[in-house]
């Protein structure tokens, strides 16, 4: 064997030398390397402070841009992850720049805003050395938290909520849910699929503000009443992040467990500031009253629009001839109505309901009653009854009286007997013939005619002043009477003489006594055509004239 | 939170009743007015385990489909379980629940399943024979149920609430 060695030591000396020498280096060589990862941090240190800083840099940049950008298109939500809790702050930062600029502004436009109030808030402002907009900012807002939900991102399943205490029940888990699904839905529909990319920020939920705060891992939800503070939003943004932070260090991370301190006392969170309620409550005082005023008011208007109502259907109820159709209130007041011609004239209804004509549109359409006042007026047109007959409807029942002749009543009773409507004709208080009170009073008053005597002088024919004046009266009351009595009637006035003398002077003495009482007459107004003067004929009688009554046949 | 929920996904194609089914098993309701669900409605109910403890069963009814969309893809993200519906009086409907759950498995892979057959009520006109069910019942648990009167409802929910219980969600 140790031939074998000897021999290839023999023909591989030189070599196996140069071996050994590469392998002792080799040795010494990973010896030297074996501290690398200690002393890498320090060599690296030493690289960044001195002068090889720039040179160290330019050779890592490609190398780290690279490998970050595959890492990032690699596992992105790894990243996010990573990110999210660095990146948070700084944007925090940024908004709360860009508050402290708008609260600058809002500065600016209130100062010169002056009440007692905000003179009390400029003093505070001024003693604590707080922005004056801050301070309006914190007296003015009034807000709260009614629900707080932490919702896992990927199932929507609730990880921690809590919710004021006097709130009612609600299902959180189907809010949760829903929520998830919105925000799902939203993202798909406008694009972007990264964490708080995208996605939906904030809603109106009836009276809530409904703000979404997403994490990679877990969303944030909180359901605001008010216009809570900027700060809340940075709160709960910074509770968020820490909760990330803590679900990245730790695999078992209880988020209920890690939440509650975080975020319970946030939910707690309230701003119902004492001096913006004081003054909060005066115009709901007001409001209050001018809805109490307005439903009074209202309920005035429309008791009064119901008594108008009434009022309108009563007066239309009242008058026979007039049907409503329709009334649409108002005003204006809207009547649709019927009205038979021959009722009243729809004129007076304004003034029967005691409302304003010009508050009533009036829509008429004819039609025919049976009614007892239209049917009356008609038949009165019809029949043109005699003065000595009264006609009457009563309960649609056409009653006559009086005294007619008999062809006036036998046309009168055909007439009514035929009229469409009537429930019977009455005409027992009619008598056929003169009416006998009128004959009587006719019959008087020519036997008192018949007794008149105008006396003269000797000799003379002129008349005493007023002489006639009795005569007249009576003979103008039996012209009228014997129109009614359908008489043809007129007077013959005959002057007579007593005196002795020729006849042809009587003749002229009693023509002139007969014409003077005539012309007196018709100066009293009597018709003309009435009155006829003629001479006595005979021996002599007295110094008068006498009055006769000439009737024709009745016609 | 301590308590335990999980999410789970209603999925079938339109009119098979699973809007039905949730308001029965939420709420004990059930109407004839078919209203098609737009995108989701998520509701919930405690259920207790046969262990005794509490199960908060977060339901999410999602819009018939077919087909499964992008849409329904991100809804169905989280679930622990699936209820697959089908209506025993379309036999295509079953085929159509099928389909949903292979197009779920690549993003869903393992969460338990049940199938309900759904509107027993009707059985004298249903196309899906008893030897199909009876197959089917090999591979997942199946179920015949009535949303409207209520028939194997609770029994479908009460499984998959068991089933779920032991998934991380
Ligand atoms: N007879 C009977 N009818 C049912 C039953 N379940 C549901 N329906 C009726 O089927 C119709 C559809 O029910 P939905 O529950 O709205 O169906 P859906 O699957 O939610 O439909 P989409 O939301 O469109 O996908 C309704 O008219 C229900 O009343 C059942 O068990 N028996
Ligand atoms: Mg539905």
């Amino acid at each position: 064997m140790s031939g074998y060695e000897d021999l290839r030591r023999l023909l591989l000396a030189p070599e196996q030398a140069r071996l050994d020498a590469q392998d002792s280096a080799l040795a010494a060589l990973e010896q030297a390397q074996a501290d690398l990862p200690e002393r890498l941090p320090g060599l690296l240190e030493q690289a960044g402070s001195g002068e090889a800083r720039p040179r160290l840099e330019q050779a890592l940049a490609p190398v780290v841009g690279s490998a970050l950008g595959d890492a990032v298109r690699r596992d992105r939500r790894a990243i996010a992850d990573a990110l999210f809790p660095v990146i948070g702050p700084a944007i925090r930062r940024a908004v709360a720049e860009s508050l402290r600029t708008f609260v600058a502004d809002l500065n600016r436009a209130l100062e010169w805003s002056v009440s007692p109030r905000a003179w009390r808030w400029r003093v505070e402002a001024w003693r604590t050395g707080t922005p004056f907009a801050q301070v309006v900012l914190k007296h003015t807002l009034s807000w709260r938290i009614d629900h707080l939900f932490l919702i896992e991102r990927e199932s929507g399943l609730l990880l921690y909520r809590r919710s004021a205490p006097e709130l009612a029940e609600l299902d959180a888990d189907a809010i949760a849910g829903m929520l998830t699904a919105i925000g799902d839905f939203v993202r798909d529909s406008v694009g972007g699929d990264e964490a708080g990319q995208g996605g939906l920020a904030s809603a109106t939920v009836g009276e809530h503000l409904l703000q979404l705060y997403e994490g990679p891992a877990a969303n944030l939800a909180c359901f605001v009443r008010g216009t809570p503070p900027a700060e809340l939003a940075e709160r709960l943004r910074m509770a968020l992040e820490s909760l990330h932070a803590g679900h990245a260090r730790d695999d078992d991370f209880d988020w209920g467990m890690a939440a509650e301190p975080l975020l319970g006392p946030v939910a707690g969170q309230r701003a119902e500031a004492a001096p913006a309620r004081a003054p909060a409550r005066w115009p709901f005082v007001l409001l209050v009253l001018a809805a109490l005023v307005l439903m009074a008011g209202m309920a005035y208007g429309a008791w009064q629009r119901q008594q108008t109502e009434q009022r309108l259907r009563a007066a239309i109820d009242a008058v026979p001839g007039w049907e409503l159709l329709a009334l649409t209130p108002g005003p204006p007041w809207r009547v649709r109505l019927l009205r038979d011609p021959d009722a009243d004239p729809l004129s007076a209804l304004a003034a029967a309901a005691a409302v304003p004509a010009e508050a009533i549109v009036i829509e008429e359409r004819p039609y025919r009653s049976l009614a007892d006042l239209p049917e009356e007026r008609r038949l009165l047109r019809a029949l043109a009854p005699p003065a000595g007959v009264q006609l009457s409807v009563r309960d649609r029942v056409a009653r006559l009286a009086g005294h007619a002749d008999a062809r006036w009543q036998a046309e009168a009773l055909a007439t009514l007997r035929a009229w469409p409507g009537l429930a019977g004709v009455d005409a027992g208080a009619l008598t056929v013939g003169p009416d006998p009170l009128l004959l009587a009073e006719y019959e008087a008053l020519r036997a008192a005619s018949g007794d008149f005597v105008a006396e003269f002088a000797r000799g003379r024919a002129e008349l005493a002043p007023a002489a006639v004046d009795a005569l007249a009266a009576q003979l103008l009351r039996a012209l009228e009477l014997a129109r009614m009595l359908d008489r043809d009637l007129s007077f013959r006035i005959v002057g007579w003489s007593d005196e002795g003398g020729s006849e042809a002077r009587n003749r002229i003495l009693r023509e002139a006594r007969a014409t003077a009482v005539r012309a007196a007459l018709v100066a009293a107004g009597v018709p003309a055509g009435r009155v006829l003067a003629i001479v006595g004929e005979g021996p002599p009688a007295r110094r008068a004239v006498a009055i006769e009554w000439v009737e024709e046949s009745p016609r | 939170m301590t308590e335990l929920a999980r999410k789970i996904c209603l999925l079938g194609d339109f009119a098979v009743g699973k809007t039905s089914l949730v308001s029965r098993f939420v709420r004990n309701t059930f109407s004839e007015k078919y209203l098609t669900t737009v995108g989701v409605k998520v509701d919930s109910r405690a259920l207790t385990l046969a262990d005794g403890r509490a199960l908060k069963l977060v339901v999410w009814d999602l819009a018939g489909k077919s087909e499964l969309d992008s849409m329904n893809r991100s809804y169905i993200r989280g679930a622990s379980g699936l209820m697959l519906v089908a209506d025993g009086t379309r036999e295509a409907s079953l085929r159509a629940a099928l389909y949903l759950w292979m197009q779920t498995q690549k993003q869903l892979p393992g969460v338990p399943v049940v199938m309900l057959v759904n509107k027993l009520d009707l059985v004298d006109r249903w196309e899906v024979s008893a030897a199909d069910l009876e197959r089917l019942q090999q591979s997942l648990p199946t179920f015949r149920t009535s949303a409207m009167s209520g028939e194997g409802v609770a029994e479908a929910f009460a499984l998959i609430g068991e089933r779920v219980a032991g998934v991380a969600p």
